[in-house]
């Protein structure tokens, strides 16, 4: 015996109850509810919106409020901003239109999967490498390596979540069938319908006040106050938080499966649709024809713009830049994703030959 | 099956189950971790703090170690200096005033083991950063460049306070005695 048998004599306490651990993944299913429920997808660089947030402390949870605080008017009711967003049909002289009809009239599709391989810059100048296989048959593999990559395809570790399989369908369906319905889709992915699309007045109400209960439970199981209540957003501010999640979805679906032309196609029409709150732009870079497509502050916090930049002969994503706005009060870093895209083969994949 | 780092990975990536699979393979070894120095209530009322604390920290976490659990301690020990600096005044710990750092949970451990109370005494004489080592090492079975994970310092540290500690401990005149007769 030595000292350390000694010490190992000491280790015996009694240990927390099994209600104990159940409260603890209680707590932290509420933390994570928060970006299930403010930003569309994780890699959002903003909170939605900060204004209004009671305390520091609370903001992850209260950010949920805010986001399900926001139900549409239904559909022939009394009008407005809102209803506008949802019936904006795809412009069809936009060169997003006539992109995406380009990507669905060309050739087949060579392999059974497309591959994106983003690449974001961090403010040290370091890189950090994201591989996304998404099969055609709608599986999504990750690797942050070649190698884990191919685990990820070998091991047949389907990662897609629920969210990836809603919003891909939304864009296929898009590309092919009713662009309002896939609008829908888009808006209702992240979580459940909390803007109220497609819902009477009176059920729309009823989401919101189930919405805002939910929150209040969560911030009481955290043993924070809940929030005060807010007004549900109306005009502007409706429409800026219903083209927030048009835009990130859309996105996050373009660079999960950028390489599956019927994802570009439907994703490129989807964009098409938010002609009020996105330029785009047409131009040469290093003697590459390229479209930038901008999205305005307003539907992203308001405290920067994004630039998205694709080949204008393809449709593929070159990169996605984030802008901080001069004056912002909360000012996020500036930040660039670049990607490149390719069909292939999970067999290749599987044999590390990426 | 997946290593942790892959499932944070995941989870970075809005996957918040993979999240909750890697708190399932350590849930019991970080609150017992916690119990043996809190106490058994403190730890139970700690513990969905450290869960969330990992949670909203995870994208720091350095994805080239696949073994999550070292790195779950170290958030275990940051809410539990919270903890203890957080508890009412008028119930501090009994000998806080020696120790440095303004925070030790080693009084706590030390009350609640009375049947070793010479090793307890040596313990006690111990800095606290060896003796956190010793823990880790001791109780945990971690190793000790894991156990420098947990504190954020590099290796020989570790080793060295491990080793100090050890020494220590051997040459206390308590624990000789203990190493000498035999227990149970």
């Amino acid at each position: 015996m030595d000292e350390m048998d000694l010490m190992k004599k000491l280790s015996d306490v009694p240990s927390p109850g099994p209600e104990a651990y159940d409260r603890a993944r209680t707590a932290l299913r509420a933390a994570m509810d928060e970006p299930a429920t403010t930003t569309v997808r994780p890699r959002r660089r903003f909170s939605w919106p900060r204004a209004g947030m009671a305390t520091a402390g609370a903001a992850a949870v209260a950010a949920a409020v805010v986001a399900a605080a926001v139900v549409l008017a239904p559909a022939g009711g009394r009008g407005g901003p809102a209803d506008s967003v949802q019936a904006a049909p795809p412009v069809v002289d936009s060169p997003l239109v006539k992109l995406a009809a380009a990507v669905g009239a060309g050739a087949p599709q060579t392999g059974d999967a497309s591959l994106v391989i983003s690449t974001k810059r961090a403010p040290d100048h370091s890189l950090e490498v994201y591989y996304t296989i998404y099969s055609d048959k709608g599986q999504v593999f990750r690797g942050d390596s070649e190698r884990t990559l191919s685990d990820s395809v070998a091991r047949n570790d389907d990662q897609a979540t629920e969210f990836n399989r809603k919003v891909m369908a939304a864009a296929r369906l898009a590309a092919t069938g009713d662009v309002e319905k896939a609008k829908a889709g888009m808006l209702t992915a992240a979580n459940r319908n909390f803007l109220g699309i497609g819902l009477s007045l009176a059920e729309a109400e009823r989401e919101w006040k189930q919405a805002r209960e939910e929150v209040a439970e969560q911030f009481r199981r955290l043993g924070k106050e809940p929030p005060p209540v807010t007004p549900r957003p109306t005009g502007k501010e409706l429409d800026d938080l219903m083209a927030n999640h048009l835009w990130s979805n859309s996105t996050s679906a373009l660079f999960t499966g950028a390489a599956n032309a019927e994802v570009r196609a439907g994703v490129l029409k989807l964009l098409a649709t938010m002609k009020d709150v996105v330029t785009v732009a047409e131009s040469d870079v290093g003697g590459r024809r390229v479209l930038t497509i901008s999205a305005v502050p307003g539907i992203l916090g308001g405290d920067g713009s994004a630039v998205l930049t694709l080949d204008a002969a393809n449709g593929l994503p070159i990169s996605d830049e984030y802008i901080p706005a001069p004056n912002a009060p909360n000012p996020s870093k500036p930040a660039v994703v670049d990607y490149q895209s390719s069909r292939v083969t999970l067999a290749d994949v599987a044999a590390g030959k990426i | 099956m997946s290593s942790d780092a892959d499932l944070i990975g995941r989870s970075l990536r809005g996957d918040t189950d993979a999240f909750v699979e890697v708190i399932s393979r350590h849930e019991t070894a970080i609150g017992n971790y916690l119990a043996r120095r809190v106490g058994r209530q403190a730890a139970e009322d700690v513990l969905g703090d450290v869960w969330v604390a990992a949670y909203e920290s995870r994208a720091n976490y350095d994805r080239s170690y696949p073994e999550a659990r070292p790195w779950l301690y170290g958030v275990a020990l940051n809410r539990l200096r919270r903890h203890w600096r957080s508890a009412p005044a008028e119930d501090p710990a009994p000998d806080l005033t020696a120790v440095a750092s303004g925070w030790d949970p080693w009084p706590a451990v030390d009350t609640r083991v009375d049947a070793q109370a010479s090793l307890r005494r040596a313990l006690a004489r111990l800095k606290p950063e060896e003796r956190e080592v010793l823990g880790l090492v001791a109780w945990e079975d971690l190793t000790v460049a894991e156990a420098g994970r947990v504190l954020a310092i590099p290796a020989g540290t570790a080793r060295r306070l491990l080793h100090q500690a050890r020494k220590a401990l051997r040459e206390a005149p308590e624990v000789a005695a203990l190493l000498r007769v035999p227990t149970t």
